[in-house]
């Protein structure tokens, strides 16, 4: 039976809502980084982001829960900018959500491969 | 700090009033961090095209999308989910309703419902914001809805308005007035005549006071706009140097009634005299 729009809107919301988290870690796990910059990586990928508020309320998240720490540095080009990067419990944490994210890719993909519609 | 035209500065106060009302009492995010993080995004998105225009600003905040909708509704705070609840869909009635009965309770079932009659009166001004508040998130037209609503803010507003504006008079004119019934000839020589210089030092003291409130307006006029929500957007800069102003003319008044007094204070007393004020 074929899924309606609605069905596809939560599965697809709910799904991002976990991903966009890792998106998010993995992108201020590669270097330190301007929180507009988190942003602008993300814009790219049009299937993650839908609205670009939403990660705000997440970096906030992340920051209350020990993952990321920020630091502030002078602009030239206006105030000052909130930089994060990873604490060491952030990096601990990113490692076992790639292990995890990398072992249920492959899994849905060795189900899915074998789908013939 | 980016420059917005006029128009463009209202939009984004709103915006960032409903990111601050989306997120305000949410455990799981700092309500203010997010919402500088939301400012430094616009600034770096509209950095060198200044001033900003209204079409400019609106499409940054497209993809912003509405604050109501960056988190769960779940994680939302609870008096706001069941504000939410109460206005479930646009053109729902039920809130505005709501705060109007509220409002009424005080007044006319106070002596039946003892303290919740004044509970009731208090209860409406914060149902009176949430529901403006809910509307403006859903980019609601009030309508006729502000028949409802709007009576509860115009009471509490011009219960405020007026103490902010009046207060130095009744506390000098009493100050001076304690002063002169203290009965020492020192004081009464500085007084003198008395009833005129009560006058006259709250007729000084109102004028400072206007004159301070419409130089320090300009730099809280977002304060005044979020205090005095929704109708107080169309309070300019200008305005200020109005009220200021007219504390210049109400300052002068006072010290030419001063100067009066102690020029012809037999006259005075005598007219103070006439009219049983002396």
């Amino acid at each position: 039976m074929a899924m309606d729009a609605d069905t596809i809107d939560n599965w697809t919301t709910q799904l991002r809502k976990g991903v966009l988290e890792l998106g998010i870690l993995n992108i201020i796990g590669r270097a330190r980084i301007y929180g507009y910059d988190v942003v602008k990586q993300l814009r790219d990928i049009d299937a993650l982001v839908v609205r670009e508020g939403t990660i705000y309320p997440i970096l906030s998240r992340l920051k209350r829960d020990g993952l990321v720490r920020t630091s502030l540095e002078e602009s030239t080009e206006g105030p000052a900018r909130k930089y994060y990067e990873l604490t060491r419990r952030g990096e601990e944490q990113l490692t076992e959500m790639n292990i995890y994210w990398r072992a249920l890719a492959r899994g849905i993909e060795s189900l899915r491969k074998d789908y013939r519609p | 700090m980016t420059a917005f035209t006029p128009d463009a500065q209202l939009y984004l106060d709103r915006y960032l009033r409903q990111v601050k009302a989306a997120l305000r009492g949410n455990p799981s995010v700092d309500a203010q961090e997010v919402e500088r993080d939301v400012r430094g995004h616009i600034d770096a998105e509209l950095h060198g095209a200044e001033p900003v225009t209204l079409s400019a600003l609106q499409q940054v905040l497209a993809r912003l999308g509405s604050p109501s909708q960056w988190t769960d509704f779940d994680e939302q705070p609870l008096w706001r989910r069941v504000m939410v609840r109460l206005q479930s869909g646009p053109e729902d009635w039920r809130l505005a309703y709501l705060t109007f009965a509220l409002f009424l309770c005080g007044p006319g079932l106070g002596p039946f419902l003892g303290p919740l009659g004044p509970m009731c009166f208090i209860a409406s001004f914060p149902f009176a914001r949430a529901t403006l508040s809910l509307m403006e998130e859903r980019e609601e037209p009030i309508g006729a809805r502000k028949w409802l609503v709007y009576p509860t803010l115009i009471l509490w507003y011009a219960t405020l308005a007026l103490l902010l504006l009046i207060w130095p008079a009744p506390a000098v004119g009493g100050g001076l007035t304690q002063l002169r019934e203290l009965h020492d000839p020192r004081i009464d020589a500085v007084l003198a005549p008395a009833w005129f210089t009560v006058v006259a030092g709250a007729t000084l003291a109102l004028g400072a006071w206007w004159m301070l409130l419409g130089v320090l307006l300009p730099r809280v006029l977002r304060v005044l706009r979020v205090v005095f929500w929704p109708f107080a957007e169309s309070v300019e800069r200008r305005h200020g140097f109005v009220l200021a102003g007219l504390g210049v003319v109400v300052a002068a008044l006072g010290a030419a009634v001063i100067f009066a007094g102690k020029q012809w204070p037999a006259q005075i007393e005598e007219i103070g005299r006439i009219m049983g004020i002396a």
